[in-house]
């Protein structure tokens, strides 16, 4: 009868193990998603500045910057999980791309000074003087913040009631 | 006595066992942690959470631009000196705009679900929030920058500038596309196989 009952504990052991494994298994399942995350903004750069002949020069660049969460960097360990709490440890959100809008003339004053002379500007110089410009804080927050409005609402359907989400700065973002 | 001891111990194991699997979720769980996945959400209920998730599919945009408030307008070509009478009322504007499709509005109308596939027409993005952060005279030191408090005339003519401005770069295209990005992505998150968008 003990042994049974040594035998009984040991399957419930296994069997808490397999399902906590499981439902981690089944979470992984987001890093297949891993641009779902991403969120796009819109950048319009002035640089103004006065050349050699005290003439005011203003220069306009635009772009589209597209910061997200890499979720394909989630691992097992990323989730802690106790019956209906769920605790997610989220990396924090990066710059991936700018896109240069060469299709829209740059409008720069110093075309109109030198006689409507061309003057051709290179996609990666509209990037370097969007990435000096942009307020690369308040992008990332926001994509931060959407981020977890999108996961807290997952989460929730998954039937999680208590749910942490922090991203690897160590800075929890929300807890229902 | 034996029969006694036996039925104890069965009553030990079926607490400890409900005890265990309630700690670990299996019993209190009410089903949705595992069957999630396989349960799709009603129609209601896709609404409901689709509406929460409104304000994460919102794109966002930040511009800077020079602004002559005697004339009223951007100015983009200048070849003029460097005089204080001219650039006195010239100021630096940094502006914060959102769009966004406004899944709020989403009705039950707007919605078919058939078995696993989805089918949501969206409604048209519109411009959000138009978001003077700040306004600073273009001849000020950059340490000695003070916020101008620019009067209700001009703020109403530089949110129409402002509105123009990201109009012209195609925001409703692109909140267009976040949106079909990130709620085709949340559906089949809770298990819908298809997704389309009208």
């Amino acid at each position: 009868m003990l042994r049974c009952f040594i035998w009984f504990l040991a399957f419930l052991l296994l069997n808490s193990c397999t399902s906590s494994e499981q439902k981690v298994k089944q979470l992984m399942q987001l890093t297949s998603k891993s641009d779902w995350l991403n969120s796009q903004t819109l950048v319009n750069c002035t640089v103004q500045s006065n050349n050699t002949a005290n003439i005011l020069v203003i220069k306009q660049y635009a772009g589209l910057v597209n910061a997200g969460i890499d979720l394909s960097l989630l691992t097992p360990s990323s989730f802690e999980i106790n019956g209906k709490k769920i605790k997610m440890i989220v990396p924090t959100a990066k710059i991936n791309t700018i896109y240069p809008d060469v299709i829209q003339p740059i409008r720069d004053s110093t075309t109109e000074v030198k006689n409507q002379k061309e003057r051709r500007i290179q996609p990666e110089e509209i990037v370097n003087i969007i990435k000096i410009n942009i307020d690369s804080i308040s992008i990332l927050h926001q994509t931060e913040q959407k981020a977890v409005i999108l996961l807290q609402q997952l989460l929730k359907n998954y039937g999680y009631t208590s749910i942490s989400i922090r991203f690897t700065n160590n800075k929890t973002q929300n807890k229902l | 006595m034996r029969t006694y001891k036996k039925l104890v111990l069965w009553g030990l194991i079926i607490l400890l066992s409900y005890l265990f699997w309630s700690k670990t979720g299996v019993l209190t769980s009410d089903v949705t942690i595992f069957s999630s996945f396989d349960i799709l959400p009603t129609k209601e209920e896709l609404i409901q959470q689709t509406r929460n998730v409104s304000t994460a599919v919102a794109v966002d945009a930040y511009d800077t631009f020079i602004f002559d408030t005697t004339l009223n307008k951007i100015i983009v070509q200048t070849n003029s000196q460097k005089d204080n009478s001219i650039l006195s009322n010239v100021v630096k504007i940094h502006a914060k705009t959102s769009a966004a499709v406004p899944l709020k509005q989403l009705n039950i109308f707007q919605v078919t679900i058939n078995e696993d596939s989805v089918a949501v027409k969206l409604p048209e993005p519109q411009i959000i929030t138009v978001q003077i952060d700040s306004a600073f005279s273009i001849q000020e030191n950059s340490l000695k920058r003070k916020h101008l408090q620019l009067s209700n005339k001009i703020n109403t003519t530089l949110e129409l500038v402002i509105r123009q401005r990201i109009l012209e770069r195609d925001i409703y295209s692109i909140a267009n596309n976040q949106c079909k990005n990130i709620l085709g992505n949340y559906y089949k998150l809770l298990g819908f196989k298809k997704v389309y968008f009208n």
